[in-house]
């Protein structure tokens, strides 16, 4: 094996672990993957991080209720940040929100106050427009 | 013109032509407003192209960048996107544009947070991948920034003529921009739509002294410049700063070595690069949409800040001292030192700092706070400047093996031409 091909080897060896690093730091995994195409199941946002963007989210897509899965409502953390923020808000018609719990942390955003293990998902309504 | 030659001869220079002229008409077809429902024809057309480099095409030498791109779109697609930046604006807008229908749906004042006047060449790309698949979620859309990033990459790799080269030119780009090449932030495309653009101006200013060019190879590098010229301008309000400086950098180079008519040619591309965005501007301006760093008292923010020493050193420790600014600086100051000045790297250095400059007149006018507003954005707006060094550096790069492949690893000619 020339000395060359042993420098491209470790460079290549670099190249993947900066790869894998950069997958394993945003928190990449399989499930995303899965479900990286479901309609209207995407994540939304974290309820802690930015809970206007998901009303605001909501006011295009229309929705007339904030609906949450019962066992968070357990949650005396999210009761409270919810009472603080106002919710439940009113939104248009058309779409309804539901929060339910995750199975990994949801960012790895160092400055957050409280780390959450909360997504939140939104679908459509079937009933709605 | 040697370096932008060789990429010619590989086909990646077409290939890098094909795929940019494919994402500004999307994005030229949402602005015009045609039917939406066509739309996912150009990421269907994006998407192939992407899968036949990686898949079909003959390869010799350029499997890293290959894997690098095949990666960032897999980590791209499982991740959700978390950034503030990345979901509150990008995605927020073409989140608007796909459910709206409509490019300038997003002028009509609501939610004014969100920055409405930021160019929505990506945000398009992003709708219309939605419609492609055919529903909306918080992590698939986001890929359309790695299908975006394909021509700048494509045509930077082919500059550098070994695989070992290119191996260091991905390590660079995972390096530097990878973060935001997957999280949706379009920091990393400016970033390597900065350094191909910087490479085909200096190329189309001949600055690298080459005399002779095909007509071929010139039409398709006027094509590529005017493509990747709107692509940059249309990507952040940044983007037109950096073409800006791009143009300007060539006109200090003109007046030591490049000729008149080349600098005019590279000016008229800059021109009509600059009209697509001139339009967004035009149609934010008249829905009384401006930027937020436009708001009044620019020149007395500024002024105050000028005089304050600690202003100064705030913007500077926050621009300039980090490492991988450091670094590439101190490596192409002694390849200077020592083999000469070389005239493609001066002309690089000298945007790198008149993009720089210009950054740092924004800060010192940011009506934001300025601890916060560095705090916060710094290090994303200093990838083009780092990405564009960083790359200049692996194009001096000389890892050969004495006797041992020596060949493929002689620095590029396009880099020959110094001043001692």
């Amino acid at each position: 094996m020339s000395a060359q091909r042993v420098l491209i080897g470790l460079l290549a060896v670099i190249l993947l672990a900066m790869l894998f690093s950069l997958a394993r730091a945003n928190r990449s995994s399989w499930e995303n993957l899965r479900e990286c195409l479901t309609p209207h199941a995407g994540r939304l946002h974290s309820v802690t991080y930015n809970v206007n963007a998901i009303s605001d989210d909501l006011a295009l897509l229309g929705s007339e209720e904030f609906d949450l899965a019962p066992e968070l409502m357990k949650d005396p953390y999210l009761r409270e940040r919810l009472v603080e923020l106002n919710y439940p808000v009113r939104l248009k018609s058309g779409a309804r929100l539901v929060i339910a719990p995750a199975t990994e942390p949801y960012t790895s955003e160092p400055g957050l106050v409280l780390r959450t293990n909360l997504f939140a998902f939104y679908e459509r309504d079937p009933r709605g427009k | 013109m040697s370096a932008i030659r060789a990429a010619n001869s590989d086909g990646l220079l077409r290939w890098s032509v094909v795929s940019a002229a494919t994402i500004l008409s999307c994005y030229l077809w949402w602005a015009i407003g045609l039917p939406d429902a066509f739309a996912p024809v150009f990421v269907f057309a994006l998407g192939a192209q992407f899968v036949a480099y990686i898949v079909l095409r003959p390869t010799s030498d350029d499997w890293p960048v290959k894997l690098m791109l095949a990666a960032l779109l897999i980590i791209s697609i499982s991740i959700p996107t978390a950034a503030w930046d990345a979901r509150s604006i990008w995605l927020f807008h073409a989140k608007r544009i796909w459910i709206d229908r409509n490019l300038y749906s997003q002028l009509d004042g609501y939610t004014s947070w969100s920055h409405p006047d930021y160019p929505l060449l990506v945000p398009a790309l992003t709708a219309s991948l939605a419609k492609f698949v055919g529903t909306w979620n918080e992590i698939f859309p986001k890929a359309a920034t790695v299908l975006v990033s394909m021509p700048p990459v494509l045509l930077l790799t082919a500059s550098l003529r070994s695989p070992t080269r290119k191996l260091v030119f991905a390590c660079i780009v995972v390096l530097i921009a990878g973060r935001a090449l997957v999280n949706g932030y379009i920091d990393g495309l400016l970033a390597l739509y900065f350094a191909a653009a910087a490479l085909v101006a200096s190329a189309v200013c001949r600055i690298d002294g080459e005399e002779s060019a095909k007509s071929t190879d010139r039409h398709w590098l006027t094509a590529c410049g005017i493509l990747l010229f709107a692509i940059l301008a249309l990507l952040k309000n940044e983007g037109s700063v950096a073409l800006l400086t791009l143009g300007l950098a060539a006109l200090i180079a003109a007046l030591r070595e490049t000729r008149g008519r080349d600098l005019l040619r590279l000016w008229i591309m800059v021109v009509v690069a600059f009209v697509p965005i001139a339009c967004w501007k035009i149609a934010c301006i008249r829905s009384g949409i401006e930027s937020n760093l436009a708001e009044s008292g620019v020149l007395d923010r500024m002024f105050t800040r000028l005089v304050r020493p600690q202003d100064w050193f705030a913007i500077a420790d926050a621009m300039l001292f980090r490492a991988s600014l450091i670094i590439p600086v101190v490596l192409l100051l002694a390849e200077a030192w020592f083999r000469g000045v070389d005239r493609t790297l001066r002309y690089f250095a000298v945007a790198a700092v008149l993009y720089s400059a210009a950054i740092a007149l924004v800060y010192f006018s940011t009506p934001s706070d300025l601890r916060w507003h560095l705090s916060t954005s710094a290090e994303r707006v200093m990838q083009p400047v780092i990405l564009l060094l960083l790359f200049a550096c692996a194009k001096l790069l000389n890892l050969s093996v004495p006797g041992l492949d020596s060949s493929s690893d002689k620095p590029v000619d396009s880099m020959q031409h110094r001043e001692e």
